[in-house]
């Protein structure tokens, strides 16, 4: 009783249980603020040093090399420009040099050889820039080379040691966010500590960022606006929504006592988990954390090698359709009706034909079952890619095996290719030949195990052929079809061989699914990786939906 | 008990985390040492090209004094996935030092940082030897140079001895020397030849083989006609009056219908096929078509394509060229390979084996020379080079903007509609137009923001 008294104990021993989670989060918040601070620092250091270079290369063109007093200017040099290649090249010439290690050294002529190559390629670029260029040399010690165009063709460099302060570290506002959040912790009662904790460390980290960011543009306005350092910029948006999304993520699953749940299974079963921790490991890396950056690529705009953070922009697009009427082939409802109809077609026509063969496979009375069994499976051993590509060969108008057969009895042929419907079937028959033999070794399994003695009764109670299968084949068979029909309708949600195979999207994209409209997105639109990711989340968002309408009807078929 | 299994997870997992880091520091060990030594080329060169570089190769390698103790080391890559590998491998320093490849995507490649600049290893005579003005051009960006041409590509017409004994080359030089060779008659003249095959009346043959849906083929109707897919200053106007009448001469040549005189959904195997077979009388296409042909089995020609408005035809020039990356592992060794593979000698083997349209001065004079001296191994004229040439001097050459290469599959998409689906050319062009804004609207979103 008297121990409970002391407050210091009193406090370690309530809060004890989500202690360790609470340090995790701190350590996250701590990393996450320190990697935008040093981001921070070494920007404001290059702008520095930039701005430095610029005004020692204006100096020293003035009053001369003999007057170099600052002690950081390691050489300097002065180039004219020379065109060569009828003025459409620059060849340079020294006008000064100096260097500060070897004062004796001469700096005389063309530039040549291997030694002045990045002296020249900075001038040039300068000079073709019109403005100044910097070059971090990671030597020893570390330097920098800056470059800057002159009046009548001529080029100043500085090579200078770094010597810059970088900009002081926010110490003050990083302890008193941890103790606000150290506070929070041990005021706020369970189960709302890590929520209210983590929610206070999300903001305050926000803050202190963005203000640090900011300081040395001092404009609020700067944030709101379009400011290189504005809130969209760089990649303070993604660390800090990340680590909210995170602490806010963590609360919430230790308010409803998820986590707790967690640790003491671990704790259980430490074996088995220890067990399974190569294959955990295996999924997060190859299935989760690929998941997770395109789940983020969703929120970038991609153009020529860099990415900006851009929000919910790419899906608002997607989901508004683009501007573009609903009959139009890039509108998202309307490739996403395409893809509806060509998953429900296709697992309609898989059911269907496997089924049937599957029924007369079965018949005792067929001879040569196994030859006919080998035939059929071949479909499927074939690889699609190779099929597909048959099959276009097969497609073809002119030349192509079904127009001459349609031809020969008469049909006439016809442009597969030049009209949705026709395009539409051909991918459809092709994906047919090639799912059907899945869904007919599924049913010949099932329809295996059912008992003879349940159809020979049946016929003793004079049922027909029609009832027997009705009554007994289908409600038996639903066990093995119904996880074959959820898994095929997924696989064809998402075929994206034979779409790109077959028809190739023809015509005018109008046949393409959500899968490789996002493959044409990523790489055949400009390379927008951002609107690409933001498709494929979306085609998850579809089938979880369809997953977990599934899941229940398959429930509710057991429970009947 | 407990503690004891534990301590074993934990240097079991250490252990294991501890191997995982030896191999991959031994692995890049390995490949930075295999570097050290070696200049790694890719290409996307098939058959006599892809023999002949090795050739090439092979004489660099073996030659100690030229290669101061270096090896180039052949990649062959894919070319339709040479531009994502190359992006996506040099950040990682896995790339190629030297590749070769085509000039159009010059612009993407340089904003990606992937090029090294080379114009500071060349002298000005070195770099005036290139022949036509234009190859060269062609890499040249704010005045630095970043690939050097190893050859030239353009569109020409190709025609057949035909099974039955006609033969179109005698018609199209008796209209060249009439001054009569423009697009009416070349028209009349692939009508002609659609007709049932004399040889065997159950086939079609066509009077023409083209791929009319593609944006790069259409190219020298649109020049012809005074259109061009980008202006000057980069920007896009496909509804203009030129584009239409072009689209509508190509869905004259093209379609469905029945004065149609190129194959419908003509692919080019087939194509390829039906010229070998006699069934396509004229070809359009480029001298990458000669590997696919040999005269002993017949006799086939080149010619220009035909005037248009009174004015050559001007299909694209595409300028093959040799880059250094700019993680080249070691610089100067693979400026050596670059100066080697550009030299006169390499390009002599590459024109005479691969059939490559020489581009430098110095080797087109020898080549001639050697013409004059003996007529029978004129290679020059034996693999067209005259013509290629010739026809090189009224090309454009193909733009290497980013707005360029997202603008060939909106434009073959409106090809198609209007060719094979019978829309409107206005329609389809306005279609295209509003397309490629869509697409480019990542940039533009980024520029409107600065």
């Amino acid at each position: 009783m008297s121990k409970n008294k002391n407050p210091f104990t009193f406090l370690m021993k309530t809060n004890f249980k989500s202690l360790p989670l609470f340090i995790v989060c701190l350590v996250i918040l701590l990393i996450a603020s320190l990697v935008v601070v040093l981001r921070v620092q070494k920007r404001t250091v290059q702008r520095e040093i930039y701005h430095q270079g610029i005004k020692q290369i204006l100096q020293i063109n003035s009053a001369g090399t003999d007057n170099i007093k600052n002690k950081s200017v390691k050489k300097f040099f002065k180039l004219k420009a020379h065109n060569k290649y009828n003025d459409k090249l620059y060849n340079f010439e020294f006008i000064v040099g100096f260097d500060r290690s070897n004062p004796n050294q001469e700096f005389k002529g063309q530039l040549q050889g291997k030694k002045y190559s990045s002296l020249h390629d900075l001038a040039a670029q300068a000079l073709a820039e019109k403005k100044a260029v910097m070059q971090l040399n990671r030597g020893n010690p570390p330097h920098t080379v800056i470059s800057l165009p002159l009046e009548d063709n001529q080029v100043g460099i500085v090579v200078k040691n770094i010597t810059t302060r970088t900009a002081p570290t926010p110490w003050l506002g990083i302890i008193l966010i941890i103790m606000l959040a150290v506070a929070a912790f041990f005021l706020t009662p369970e189960p709302w500590k890590i929520i209210v904790t983590n929610s206070i460390g999300a903001l305050g980290f926000g803050m202190l960022a963005s203000g640090y960011r900011l300081a040395p543009h001092g404009s609020l306005l700067e944030i709101l606006g379009n400011s290189p350092v504005g809130f969209t910029r760089g990649i303070f948006p993604p660390i800090w929504l990340i680590t909210s999304l995170f602490f806010i993520g963590t609360g919430i699953l230790y308010q409803r006592g998820k986590i707790d749940k967690l640790i003491t299974t671990i704790k259980s079963n430490r074996i088995a988990y220890t067990y399974v921790l190569p294959a955990m490991l295996g999924m997060g890396l190859l299935v989760l954390l690929p998941f997770a950056i395109g789940l983020g690529l969703g929120f970038f705009n991609h153009c020529n090698g860099e990415f900006q953070f851009i929000g919910i922009d790419n899906f608002v697009d997607i989901l508004s359709g683009g501007g573009t009427s609903l009959g139009n082939p890039l509108n998202f409802y309307f490739t996403l009706g395409v893809t509806l109809l060509w998953t429900l077609l296709n697992v309609f026509l898989h059911v269907s034909i496997g089924l049937s063969l599957a029924l007369i496979l079965k018949d005792p009375l067929l001879k040569m079952k196994s030859v006919y069994r080998v035939l059929l499976i071949i479909p499927w051993a074939m690889p699609n890619y190779i099929t597909a590509l048959m099959w276009k060969g097969m497609f073809q108008q002119q030349y192509g095996a079904i127009n001459i057969i349609l031809d020969n009895i008469g049909i006439g042929g016809i442009s597969w290719f030049s009209t949705f419907w026709p395009a539409f079937m051909a991918n459809v028959i092709t994906n047919t030949w090639l799912g059907f033999p899945f869904m007919m070794v599924v049913s010949l399994g099932a329809l295996q195990s059912i008992p003879s003695s349940l159809y020979e009764a049946a016929e003793v109670d004079g049922a027909s052929k029609w009832q027997q299968f009705r009554n007994i084949t289908l409600p038996l068979l639903r066990p093995a079809l119904f996880p074959a029909i959820v898994l095929g309708s997924i696989w064809t949600f998402n075929m994206f061989n034979i779409i790109y195979l077959v028809s190739g999207g023809e015509p005018g994209g109008s046949t393409d699914i959500l899968i490789t409209e996002a493959y044409q997105w990523a790489f055949k639109r400009g390379e927008r990786y951002g609107l690409a990711a933001a498709y494929a989340i979306l085609i998850f968002v579809v089938l979880i939906i369809y997953t977990r309408i599934t899941n229940k009807l398959t429930k509710a078929a057991e429970d009947m | 008990m407990k503690q004891h299994k534990t301590v074993i997870i934990i240097i079991a997992v250490a252990l294991f985390l501890a191997g995982l880091i030896a191999v991959q520091t031994w692995l890049r060990y390995e490949a930075t040492e295999g570097r050290s030594q070696n200049i790694v080329l890719w290409h996307s060169y098939i058959g006599k090209e892809a023999e002949t570089l090795k050739k090439v190769v092979a004489q660099f390698n073996n030659n100690s004094q030229i290669n101061g103790g270096f090896q180039i080391k052949i990649l062959s890559v894919s070319f339709d996935n040479f531009s994502d590998k190359l992006t996506n491998s040099l950040p990682r320093g896995q790339g190629p030092d030297i590749f070769i490849y085509g000039h159009d995507r010059l612009e993407d490649w340089l904003s990606k940082e992937v090029l090294a600049p080379l114009d500071y290893w060349f002298s000005n005579q070195e770099l005036k030897d290139f022949h036509p003005l234009k190859a060269l051009k062609a890499f040249i960006h704010n005045k630095r140079i970043y690939g050097l041409p190893l050859t030239v590509k353009n569109l020409a017409l190709f025609y057949r001895h035909l099974p039955d004994g006609s033969n179109p080359g005698n018609e199209i030089t008796e209209l060249q020397q009439q001054n009569h060779w423009n697009l009416k008659n070349f028209q009349q003249l692939a009508t002609k030849y659609t007709r049932s095959c004399p040889w065997n009346n159950s086939i079609k043959c066509y009077g023409l083989g083209y791929s009319a849906v593609a944006a790069y083929q259409h190219a020298f109707l649109l020049h012809g006609f005074g259109g061009s897919y980008i202006k000057k200053n980069q920007k896009i106007d496909l509804v203009t009056k030129p584009a239409l009448k072009a689209v509508n001469f190509a869905r004259k040549l093209a379609g469905h219908h029945d004065n149609a005189v190129v194959p419908p959904e003509l692919s080019y195997s087939l194509m390829s096929n039906m010229f070998k077979k006699g069934e396509i009388a004229m070809v359009i296409s480029g001298p990458w078509f000669m590997s696919q042909l040999n005269q002993n089995d017949f006799q086939f020609g080149v010619k220009p394509l035909p005037a248009i408005a009174g004015k050559p035809a001007r299909p694209f020039l595409t300028v093959e060229g040799i880059y250094l990356s700019s993680k080249a592992y070691n610089p100067t060794a693979s400026i050596k390979a670059i100066k080697y593979l550009i030299d006169k000698q390499s390009s002599l083997i590459r024109a005479r084996e691969a059939g490559q349209l020489p581009v430098r001065k110095s080797v087109i004079a020898l080549m001639k020379q050697n013409c004059r001296d003996n007529n029978k191994k004129c290679i020059y004229k034996k693999n067209f080079f005259d013509v290629f040439a010739e026809l090189s001097q009224e090309t454009v050459l193909m733009p290497a903007s980013q707005e360029a290469r997202i603008l060939w599959n909106p434009y073959s998409k409106a090809l198609k509609a209007v060719i094979e689906r019978g829309k409107s050319p206005k329609a389809a062009l306005e279609d295209a137009q509003w397309e490629i804004k869509k697409y480019l609207g990542a940039c533009i979103r980024r520029d409107d923001k600065q």
